[in-house]
């Protein structure tokens, strides 16, 4: 992987942490973890140092189900940035986990007017433009 | 004896036009908007022994740059990291500070060049592994999610799913301000504009469209701070600082929500709005007794959820009230009656507090209400200042 990315640099600006590179050492093995607080057990997401309930740094990783439902979203139609301009339209999204953690990402392999607030999805994993590496995505599921 | 270092406005400066500039320079336009506020004040350069801003570079200019280039000596600088939520908090700087006996004259404000600076909202030149480093707006480049505009969509998406509102409702707020903004020669958009023409605007980040989003503006607006006793001796009817409140900090705080709404890291629950009482009881006020509201409208559903978070409307229902005309000139609570930085134009909301001082003193020309006395700044992001003759 080049130096360039955010596989590189932890999970966006200002949280290079090693503990964001162990959420994208999982998605590189199509897996989707979030941190655990061993001292009061809430699911903490996304990475942190200390658990922001407790304040404890002992935070442990647990593996998540993937699923959950579309919390909100909403349909990028405007080329903003070039590197995102040519997947115009995209859908951004807020992701409810089954587990009660937020995740924000991308809803793929659908049509944007297919989705509504509480639609049920699923976790995949793909590459993103301009980056090096998978990242969790999301896609509608049918609910069992 | 003691002097009443009561902190009072005492002026203000803006730069003639708001909009694309492309021929100025930001240190020209800071220069052309401190002048005017001196003039205005009518105080001399060397007279002025303070300065507080919010943005430095690269959208403005840094304290020291602006002070070393204009020929300034002062002896109290304050700067905040370059977002126009610090506004509010700029001006209140700047009063403690003139209270506290740091300053005699103290200019807070900025120049400023949007349409220059791929910072926010046109990332252009930047590389999107630099966009989350800055601006600070929970963006998500690696997922596109490149610009502060797709924050607010998704908290108004759920917002209008919750509540019923839909992107016509929103439709009334920009063509309210356009309606204000055409009654100030300087404003970025002064062209009338229908419900019909922001239903027919493109999406931009659904569900929010064109006209829902401010312009990249170019310009500059100075207040100058002073204390009552000063004021005495100067030209001009001063504006006193009746109250203040902090920015909030917290996980119910969101940029683009109101507290309660369960955006993101927020728990959704019933909104209690007498979390605002207490600057209305430091400033010894009534909700009812503010003539007009002035709030930072970079995109046009944050004027629901200040209105709600500010106790103006009850939680969901501030969409109702501004369709039904209560935000306009002549509407029960005038909002932002300037055209804000949705159609006076994006300088971060110091032309927000320029016009209130103006509305004070009976100097807002077209738009001037009657019988003002009493006027609010007041975010989406939990401060506020109100203001009084």
């Amino acid at each position: 992987m080049s130096d360039n990315t955010y596989y590189e640099k932890g999970l966006g600006g200002g949280r290079n942490t090693l503990d964001a590179r162990r959420f994208w050492e999982a998605a590189q093995e199509r897996r989707l973890i979030a941190q655990q607080c061993a001292a009061c057990s809430e699911y903490i997401f996304p990475p942190q140092d200390c658990c922001p309930y407790c304040w404890v740094d002992d935070l442990d990783w647990t593996e998540l189900s993937g699923e959950g439902q579309l919390y909100t979203f909403s349909t990028v139609e405007v080329s903003i940035h070039s590197t995102w301009g040519d997947r115009t339209p995209y859908t951004l999204g807020i992701i409810e986990l089954e587990e009660g953690v937020f995740i924000t990402s991308v809803v793929v392999n659908c049509q944007p007017a297919e989705l509504d607030i509480g639609t049920p999805v699923r976790v995949t994993f793909d590459e993103v433009p301009g980056e090096d590496g998978l990242f969790p995505l999301f896609e509608p599921r049918q609910e069992p | 004896m003691s002097e009443n270092r009561t902190p009072v406005i005492a002026g203000v400066g803006r730069t003639e036009t708001f909009g694309e500039q492309p021929d100025r320079s930001i240190l020209g336009l800071t220069a052309e908007a401190l002048q005017n506020a001196l003039q205005d004040t009518g105080i001399e350069r060397d007279e002025l022994d303070g300065l507080v801003t919010n943005l430095g570079s690269p959208l403005s200019r840094n304290y020291d740059r602006v002070c070393e280039a204009l020929g300034l000596d002062v002896r109290f600088a304050a700067q905040y990291w370059a977002h126009g939520r610090w506004v509010g908090s700029c001006l209140q700087h700047a009063a403690m500070a003139v209270q506290a006996g740091l300053a005699e004259y103290v200019a807070v404000g900025s120049g400023l060049k949007f349409s220059e600076v791929p910072g926010v909202g046109v990332n252009e030149s930047v590389s999107l592994s630099e966009i989350g480093s800055i601006s600070e707006h929970s963006e998500r480049p690696w997922y596109g999610m490149t610009a502060p505009v797709s924050g607010n969509a998704l908290a108004t998406r759920y917002y209008m799913e919750k509540y019923g509102a839909t992107s016509e409702d929103l439709a009334h707020v920009s063509k309210t301000f356009r309606e204000h903004a055409a009654l100030d020669p300087r404003s970025h958009y002064t062209d009338p504009l229908s419900v019909v023409d922001h239903q027919d605007s493109a999406h931009i980040v659904d569900p929010l469209r064109l006209y829902d989003c401010a312009p990249l503006t170019d310009g500059g607006v100075y207040l100058v701070i002073t204390t009552e006793e000063n004021a005495q001796s100067l030209p001009n009817q001063p504006a006193h600082v009746a109250a203040m409140e902090g920015l909030h900090g917290g996980r119910n705080n969101h940029l683009f929500a109101r507290p309660g709404m369960g955006i993101r890291t927020q728990e959704e629950h019933t909104y209690d709005e007498s979390v605002t009482d207490p600057v209305f009881e430091r400033a010894d006020v009534s909700r009812g007794d503010i003539d007009a509201l002035y709030t930072y409208d970079a995109f046009s559903p944050n004027v629901w959820y200040a209105l709600e978070y500010w106790g103006f409307c009850e939680p969901g229902s501030a969409y109702k009230y501004v369709r039904e005309g209560n935000i306009a000139l002549d509407g029960e609570l005038p909002v932002n009656t300037h055209g804000g930085l949705l159609s006076n134009g994006h300088v971060t909301a110091w032309n927000h507090l320029a016009e209130m001082y103006d509305q004070l003193r009976g100097a807002a020309g077209d738009r001037q209400l009657s019988n003002v006395d009493t006027v609010q700044y007041a975010s989406p992001f939990g401060d506020s200042v109100i203001l009084r003759s």
